[in-house]
């Protein structure tokens, strides 16, 4: 009798049962019939623009370890700006694409008059043809990055001189208006990988750090100041692991770097890479730069630890990063930069700042590596916390902390973004540099500072 | 005898008014599969649009190419952005777990996590091709009359999902299934914590690239009951996709047609 009524429960249980009620249904806005709208035709043309004006303060400290050669930090900075990208497709095969900013800048110290400035900045220009559906070459400006390290990637060789004008501090908009660099490159896809070859010729020579700003000038002095060579080949050697192999050639000597990315599941991305090549030490590097580009006298070489330190440099970039279905994004990356400061050489810095007048030559150190994009010491750790829709729906909040690893000094920034409709937005940056008096960020100009960004978008 | 053949009877109309067991289950779960993935390579235009309190606030429009992968018997989604603007170009390669974006504004392609929402409230498995039955073990619950989209009643089986893999999104999913017509109709998504996350209605039936696909889904959020998200799947087309585009490298070249 048991068996019965259990048999009679499962035959329950499959009976149709009366009309389910669902809420839900009832939330669907009325929106037009259902009908099919034609296909969206490929536009010729397509990209975006925004124009926007930012308000920056700077706080900034009364004294350092090492002092600036001119005292010249602003304390209000005004920036308007005009940023657009297009693509304008000419046929199937090949395609335009050019991307500009451009920034006019007012700023106010209270020991100078208000100063004015601009700067355009043309990203990209460059031509795309894919004559066969596995295969596409580029001329022109364009901007090819290499690596999959977040604040640092050692094999992004195409990075050097690359900064363009940028409001926030975080890596991904260091990287988003960047300049490209003048090239021509051949792409070849096949199953499992691809392989890329680039020539990018010396067009011009090396332009000094800290040339006027004020220019429409195409930056080829910056970008293209040497013949390069880079090869690039990936290939899936087994399910999810693709690395990727650099060669980089500069007219001087090769470097090589491998990066690699692997998922654990569906949340963590684990990810690394490496760079290694003969160089010589930041300063001596900065120092010679100097000297080849007419701001320092052949003597300052002299400053360097020895005249030729070049040996066979590291560089490493490891982290993970952690998403969560609420759309919250941690990044935790941990840098090693073999030609950067080690705690010795940051001694001698301070040490060579307090003693002699050689200001300018040791800032003009730390206004190279950051030309450069490379770190200025030899380990740090980079840690990166972002939500977006967070308390409110297209408010994106983020903040990162870079850390110096040997002396503790660390750069902070919270963003939070706002898109308050389809066409406007608001920016607040708030950035923070603290560590002890010697210590990498705390010996920095500016303690603090803090921007209000607006933009409307066409 | 008399309860033997009672048993006899009772059996009997288990079998009529129910598929065997989840062997039949899993079946169904292919069967529906089918119905929302074209079996040969095809591109499809999706149109989003997220509804706050009724009221349209974002819409994006995507051109997305699909291809199984027969390695893996799950699809391999390629996407790019088309509207709005500020987005055009942006791309998306998703192969199983393997998750490469691309943004043209900084020209970088970042591997990214199955857990990153790039989409609104959509997940990624909303708007692409997914194959269910690769991801999730189905168990037969039941049969009911569900209201569709449409507001008509549909005799559905009831399959409960759960997951079997990594590469699943969602902990449990409770999955109306047409009979018959093996249309998906309804479908409640649950978190890994047993709550419920969003309900998907799957409408306008039209016949395309060999089969009744839903050319629109309606996915109502749980967690915000002010959002929906309707997604319109247009210009179905069956192209010959290389296999050389499944790969990160190849996302900037994407073409929007």
């Amino acid at each position: 009798m048991r068996q019965f009524l259990y048999m009679l429960a499962i035959l329950v249980s499959a009976t149709p049962k009366a009309f389910a009620q669902e809420d839900a249904l009832d939330r669907i806005p009325t929106i037009a019939p259902l009908t099919q709208e034609k296909p969206a035709r490929a536009r010729v043309l397509s990209g975006s623009a925004y124009a926007g004006n930012a308000v920056e303060y700077f706080s900034t400290r009364d004294s350092l370890p090492v002092n600036l050669p001119v005292s010249a930090t602003p304390d209000w900075l005004d920036k308007a700006f005009l940023d657009g990208r297009a693509s304008v497709r000419i046929n199937t095969r090949l395609r335009v694409v050019v991307s500009d900013r451009f920034s006019a800048i007012a700023q106010l110290h209270e020991k100078l008059p208000v100063d004015g400035d601009y700067r355009n900045d043309l990203r990209e220009a460059y031509v795309e043809w894919r004559p066969a559906p596995s295969l596409a070459f580029e001329a022109g400006r364009v901007n090819v990055r290499y690596g999959v390290g977040y604040a640092f990637a050692p094999t992004d060789f195409l990075r050097s001189r690359a900064i363009a004008d940028t409001l926030s501090s975080d890596p991904s908009a260091q990287r988003t208006d960047r300049l490209g660099v003048f090239m021509l490159r051949g792409e070849y896809f096949f199953s499992r990988g691809a392989v890329d070859v680039l020539y990018a010729p010396k067009l011009a020579d090396p332009t000094p750090l800290l040339t006027s700003a004020s220019t429409f000038n195409l930056g080829a002095g910056r970008t293209n100041g040497a013949d390069r060579v880079i090869a690039s080949a990936h290939y899936s050697i087994a399910r999810d692991f693709d690395p990727q192999f650099v060669a980089y050639y500069d007219g001087n000597r090769w470097s090589g770097g491998v990066s690699i990315t692997h998922a654990l599941g569906d949340n963590i991305t684990l990810y690394a890479e490496w760079a290694g090549g003969k160089a010589a030490s930041l300063f001596s590097r900065a120092f010679s730069f100097g000297v080849d580009t007419g701001t320092f006298p052949d003597s300052v070489l002299q400053l360097s630890v020895g005249n030729d330190d070049t040996t066979f440099r590291n560089a490493v970039s490891a982290g993970f990063s952690y998403q969560t279905a609420n759309k919250i994004n941690l990044i935790v990356e941990y840098n090693y930069y073999g030609g950067g400061f080690s705690s010795y050489d940051w001694a001698q810095w301070f040490a060579s700042g307090m003693q002699t007048n050689l200001n300018g030559e040791l800032w003009y150190v730390r206004d190279f590596a950051r030309d450069q994009t490379i770190p200025l010491s030899r380990n740090r750790v980079f840690i990166r916390l972002a939500r977006d829709d967070a308390f409110l729906k297209n408010i994106t909040l983020s903040a990162f902390a870079l850390v110096n690893a040997g002396d503790g000094s660390v750069v902070g920034q919270f963003e939070a973004d706002y898109k308050f409709s389809q066409k406007w937005s608001a920016t607040f940056i708030a950035q923070t540099y603290t560590g002890a008096t010697h210590s990498e960020y705390g010996s920095l100009p500016i303690a603090s500072s803090a921007i209000l960004s607006l933009q409307r978008s066409f | 005898m008399r309860e033997l053949a009672t048993l006899g009877f009772v059996f009997a109309l288990v079998a009529i008014s129910q598929p065997a067991a989840a062997e039949t289950a899993q079946s169904i779960l292919q069967q529906t599969d089918k119905v929302r993935n074209p079996g040969a390579p095809f591109t499809v235009l999706d149109t989003l649009v997220e509804y706050k309190s009724g009221k349209p606030t974002a819409k994006t429009v995507l051109r997305v190419y699909a291809k199984l992968d027969q390695e893996i018997g799950q699809y391999k989604n390629l996407v790019r952005y088309v509207e709005p603007a500020d987005d055009a170009g942006k791309s998306l390669l998703m192969s199983g777990n393997i998750m490469w974006f691309y943004d043209p504004n900084s020209a970088a392609t970042i591997r990214i996590s199955p857990q990153q929402r790039l989409l609104g409230q959509a997940s990624n498995g909303d708007v692409l091709s997914v194959n269910l039955s690769g991801d999730y073990i189905a168990a037969l619950s039941g049969e009911e009359a569900v209201e569709s989209a449409e507001h008509k009643s549909l005799d559905c089986w009831r399959l409960d999902l759960s997951a079997a893999k990594p590469s699943a999104v969602y902990g449990r999913i409770e999955y109306w299934v047409e009979k018959g017509t093996y249309h998906p109709v309804k479908a409640r998504f649950y978190a890994d914590s047993g709550r419920l996350l969003k309900v998907a209605f799957y409408a306008g039936y039209q016949s395309a690239l060999g089969g009744e696909r839903p050319t629109e889904v309606f996915i109502v959020d749980e967690l915000d009951k002010s959002l929906v998200t309707t997604m319109s799947f247009t210009g179905y087309a069956s192209v010959d996709i290389p296999d050389a585009w499944y790969q990160r490298s190849f996302l900037p070249h994407l073409p929007n047609e």
